[in-house]
């Protein structure tokens, strides 16, 4: 690897590794292990496209890019590799809505995120992240005026879920 | 509603705060396992490719050095086995172009619609284009069988007709497993774009 690169590549790891993982870790439910490998992928997807990065927008907008479609099609992986262990645990009464493992010490946030949709989930986590609307807009490709609409009713079920967790 | 998402934006930075970020090796890591990665890449891209090349050649070659069948219609089928395969391959070389078409840099909405693309022929491929060659190889086989029973005798080319149908069946449950697959992921691909723009 030349070294600007990898001299790019490091900053960009240490500014960003932190958002990444927290993010991971809202869509896989608070699930430390599997939150790392994601956030690994995306890392390895941010330096294979490093080259390809105009500065047109910053950093961050570019890596949600990278890091909501690594979620999208890493969680196909994921749930492959839990449909072999509900096969195994069968027996054990684990039904097949389980999509993603999730931890008993994982925060009630992370796990109230990933009761949303997967696409809710990604894009709540923008908003706690402080990106505007037109960023997420650009992100996720549909328009401001819907991203606002939905948020706010991802933002009205996301009290409800954490309502119901307070009263449990 | 906006004073208790403050109150969930200070425990989303709060959590941060907590998370163990710790990235010694890290770097090192992502550089070990993007050659991993490259490696195992290749082989999804060109495996299949290489695979059919192979028999291809080892087709050709028999037919032109081992068993070069003389009358027009046994012909035929070594012109239509080969003809399958090299279908087979140039429809694997379309797949290779599609799969590389879905960039990560894309916005998700893109991404969905080139991954649903892509599977979608994937879907087309083993539910139609597969099937259809098999059937031209399997005819280019059956044309040739005449020729080949003058000179092999009648024992082993029925053992070996047989052993062809038996591979016949497991292409055709590979194949119908290969489309279930494809619309399973089809299926997710429209339920997330559908959950997208809802």
């Amino acid at each position: 690897m030349a070294i600007n690169k990898k001299y790019q590549f490091e900053n960009i790891y240490q500014q960003h590794h932190p958002m990444v993982l927290q993010l991971c870790l809202g869509f896989v439910k608070g699930d430390l292990d599997t939150a790392k490998d994601l956030a690994q992928e995306i890392f390895i997807s941010v330096l294979n496209n490093l080259e390809k990065f105009r500065g047109s927008s910053s950093y961050k907008t570019w890596i949600y890019r990278i890091t909501v479609n690594t979620c999208l099609q890493f969680v196909k992986k994921e749930k492959k590799r839990n449909i072999s262990s509900l096969t195994k645990d069968h027996n054990q009464g684990i039904t097949e809505e389980i999509e993603t493992a999730t931890t008993q010490s994982s925060p009630d946030l992370y796990k109230a995120i990933g009761q949303l949709n997967k696409i809710d989930r990604l894009i709540i986590m923008m908003v706690l992240e402080n990106e505007d609307y037109d960023n997420i807009s650009s992100v996720i490709g549909i328009k401001p005026t819907n991203v606002r609409v939905k948020i706010h009713r991802i933002k009205k079920q996301l009290k409800t879920i954490l309502n119901n967790y307070e009263n449990e | 509603m906006n004073k208790d998402f403050s109150t969930l934006k200070g425990n989303w930075d709060d959590l941060k705060n907590t998370t163990d970020t710790s990235s010694t090796y890290a770097i090192k890591a992502i550089e070990q396992k993007i050659k991993s990665k490259e490696r195992e890449n290749f082989f999804f891209y060109y495996g299949t490719i290489f695979i059919l090349s192979i028999t291809l050649i080892g087709i050709i070659l028999f037919f032109i050095y081992v068993a070069p069948v003389k009358e027009i219609i046994s012909k035929i089928g070594a012109l239509l086995m080969i003809m399958g395969l090299v279908f087979r391959i140039v429809i694997e070389t379309i797949s290779i172009t599609k799969a590389k078409q879905i960039k990560k840099l894309d916005n998700t909405l893109n991404n969905l619609e080139n991954l649903r693309k892509f599977h979608q022929f994937r879907k087309v491929a083993h539910n139609i284009i597969s099937p259809i060659i098999l059937i031209t190889y399997t005819i280019g086989f059956f044309i040739i069988v005449p020729e080949f029973s003058k000179y092999i005798d009648h024992l082993p080319l029925t053992l070996f007709c047989i052993a062809y149908f038996v591979a016949g069946i497991i292409i055709f449950y590979v194949i119908r497993k290969s489309v279930k697959k494809e619309m399973k992921k089809i299926n997710k691909i429209l339920k997330l774009k559908q959950q997208l723009t809802e």
